[in-house]
């Protein structure tokens, strides 16, 4: 059983609690005597609030019960034996016939011999599906507030009601979409503001995930007929979704649809919705954090994070015990962010670290770091007092007393002003 | 790295904050409940100045600090006075504030549970007074992350016990059960709290804090 130590009831003590100047307590006692003062509701009025309460609390649940119960996610099944399906499982189209997702609410996708598909999530009123390579007909079931996704390495449609038929070739990084009916909206490089398709449109994307020139286009809209055309004029790209398409082919907007925006050496957009890595934090799940700066590979995401990813990640770091990780991070952020309050911080953490690592040379330098480089900071004090706990604890008395005259000097009120104290008392 | 002092910190608190209910006022005399008893405006206010501050601390301490800590100091005094006929003894009156805005955070802290449930409200950040370590302030937000996992009265049970310092007869009159009873519920608090800490990474340690010399 675990009892709350001393320490951080302290802590919480000095930290948690929320003082009230003279003239609010005074308001507030003023408000009090002017409730205390008036007539207390008769019994026939508390008997008729109870009655309310009591309706009011009986139709909040007939509405919690009705309006929110919890909806079960939407079930699948796939293939012709209608095998119940699995969230996060690929399945591979093996030939001869299609392989078919039947979802609960009536809708289907169908994938074709030599593709590969898995549901990422399955929610209350729609479904993510990613579709690794191939070719997958889709029919969703329209209704109002469903939410379907299929996606295709960085492209997504987004599907309301609607059947169209979609195709995905990795390797080519080559993505199609021809509509049957309904519409769709698709995002993905170069189209961040999303491109809707609807009718008989359809759309295919060039190798845009290659490094290209940025004039170079992302993909084309047009209209199955258009494309046919263009197929007899120009090798056109909507034709068959898996077959190569001329690395720059023209755009070909018949319905005046406009073209998909020029591409595109930029990274693939966020799966949708996506947390951040401080919200990842937050939650207190590091593992994924971690995870996925792994996946990304550590020194791109060192190289190329943003300051805010950094902090997140050492924050994972640190919490999930990966300290020589964390200390690479942060001296990661004070090399590329240098002179910043972040850069500032990190010394300071880098101090704590060592500190708590017993590596009292290192932590002494890093608390004289962040010292030197913010002299009148938030941590200052603390830094200050720091060090003198660690100049005391390696046996250099003289200079702990020296800092510890500092530190009255300059805090008198504060955290280690008991300590310093202490220390210079004979 | 986070650095939670870009919300709102207090940086210099006056001499003595921590106001805490382990502090006992000198007790409160019988004209005190008598005056509460037929509602004479004296003994409200006395009422009021004696036990608002602590009250308040211990409900911010609770709650985790909340914007409702106000309202629910009007409504823990507005209770006692309504009901201080009830109060046999005077020095049963500190007992009494204590229940009554304990009975309060319990039913607040459910209500804050509900809506987190229907999606209405999220988990609010502590506004944490004069705190300028970030590793202190990460470790106090994985305790109330901890604590916030607890149901509302093995939260307030072990806070009451462990921050708030109240003696387990306290609690017991404070909880309105037998002493067994309350023991028991406080093993039950601390077993959950314990199986949270243990999955925590950094309130794995629990104090890191240097001894004095």
């Amino acid at each position: 059983m675990t009892r709350l130590a001393e320490a951080d009831a302290e802590l919480i003590r000095r930290h948690l609690g929320r003082e009230v100047t003279p003239g609010q307590h005074a308001q507030m006692r003023a408000r009090l005597l002017e409730a205390t003062t008036e007539p207390r509701p008769g019994r026939s009025k508390v008997r008729g609030a109870l009655a309310f309460s009591f309706a009011a609390a009986l139709a909040c649940v007939v509405w919690l019960v009705v309006g929110l119960r919890p909806v079960t996610p939407v079930t699948f099944t796939v293939g012709a034996s209608e095998l119940p399906g699995s969230v996060g499982r690929y399945y591979a189209a093996v030939a001869p016939g299609n392989l078919d997702f039947a979802f609960s609410d009536g809708s289907r996708i169908s994938v074709e011999p030599g593709g590969g598909a898995r549901v990422a999530e399955a929610r209350p009123i729609g479904a993510t599906v990613v579709l690794e390579r191939g070719v997958a007909w889709v029919q969703v079931e329209p209704r109002r507030t469903a939410r379907w996704l299929l996606v295709a390495g960085p492209y997504t449609v987004e599907v309301t009601g609607t059947a169209f038929r979609m195709s995905w070739d990795p390797s080519a990084s080559r993505l199609g979409v021809e509509m049957e009916h309904g519409s769709v909206i698709l995002t993905g490089p170069g189209m961040e503001q999303g491109v809707r398709l609807s009718g008989t449109e359809s759309f295919v994307s060039e190798s845009s995930i290659r490094l290209e020139p940025s004039s170079a286009r992302a993909g084309s809209v047009g209209t199955s007929a258009s494309a046919a055309e263009a197929d007899a004029a120009t090798a056109a790209p909507t034709a068959g979704p898996m077959e190569p398409a001329p690395a720059a082919a023209p755009a070909v907007k018949p319905n005046g649809t406009p073209p998909a925006p020029a591409v595109s050496s930029a990274p693939p957009p966020a799966p949708p919705a996506a947390p951040t890595w401080r919200q990842l934090v937050a939650r207190g799940d590091y593992q994924a954090v971690l995870a996925e700066a792994d996946a990304k590979g550590l020194d791109v995401v060192l190289q190329s994070g943003s300051a805010a990813e950094l902090e997140a990640l050492s924050d994972a770091a640190r919490y999930a015990g990966r300290i020589a990780a964390a200390e690479r991070v942060l001296r990661t952020m004070r090399e590329r962010f240098p002179g910043t309050a972040s850069a500032r911080e990190a010394a300071f953490l880098l101090g704590r670290l060592a500190d708590e690592s017993g590596n009292a040379s290192a932590a002494l330098g890093w608390y004289e770091r962040y010292l030197q480089e913010a002299p009148a900071d938030s941590l200052t004090a603390e830094a200050l007092g720091r060090k003198m706990q660690v100049l005391q604890r390696t046996g250099q008395t003289e200079q702990a007393r020296s800092i510890a005259e500092r530190y009255l000097e300059r805090f008198p009120e504060g955290a280690y002003a008991s300590y310093a104290t202490k220390l210079l008392s004979p | 790295v986070s650095f939670p002092a870009k919300q709102p910190v207090r940086m210099n608190p006056p001499k003595g904050a921590v106001v805490s209910l382990r502090a006992r006022a000198p007790s409160p005399t019988k004209d005190l409940l008598e005056g509460l008893v037929a509602r004479r405006p004296e003994a409200v206010a006395e009422l009021f100045d004696r036990y608002a501050p602590a009250a308040r601390g211990m409900l911010v301490r609770m709650l985790g600090d909340s914007a409702d800590v106000d309202d629910l100091i009007q409504e823990t005094f507005l209770v006692v006075v309504h009901r201080a006929s009830v109060v046999q003894d005077p020095d049963r009156l500190r007992s009494f504030v204590v229940g009554v805005a304990v009975r309060l955070a319990r039913n607040a802290l459910r209500k804050q549970a509900v809506r987190r449930w229907i999606g209405l409200g999220d988990v609010e950040d502590l506004v944490l007074q004069d705190c300028p370590d970030p590793v202190q302030q990460e470790r106090i937000r994985h305790l109330y992350r901890a604590f916030d996992r607890l149901d509302a009265s093995s939260r307030t049970l072990l806070i009451l016990r462990d921050v708030e310092g109240l003696e387990l007869t306290e609690l017991a009159e404070v909880d309105r059960c037998s002493l067994a009873t309350l023991k028991r519920r406080l093993a039950r608090a601390r077993k959950r709290f314990a199986a949270i800490v243990a999955a925590d990474p950094v309130l794995k340690d629990l104090s890191t804090e240097e001894a004095l010399p």
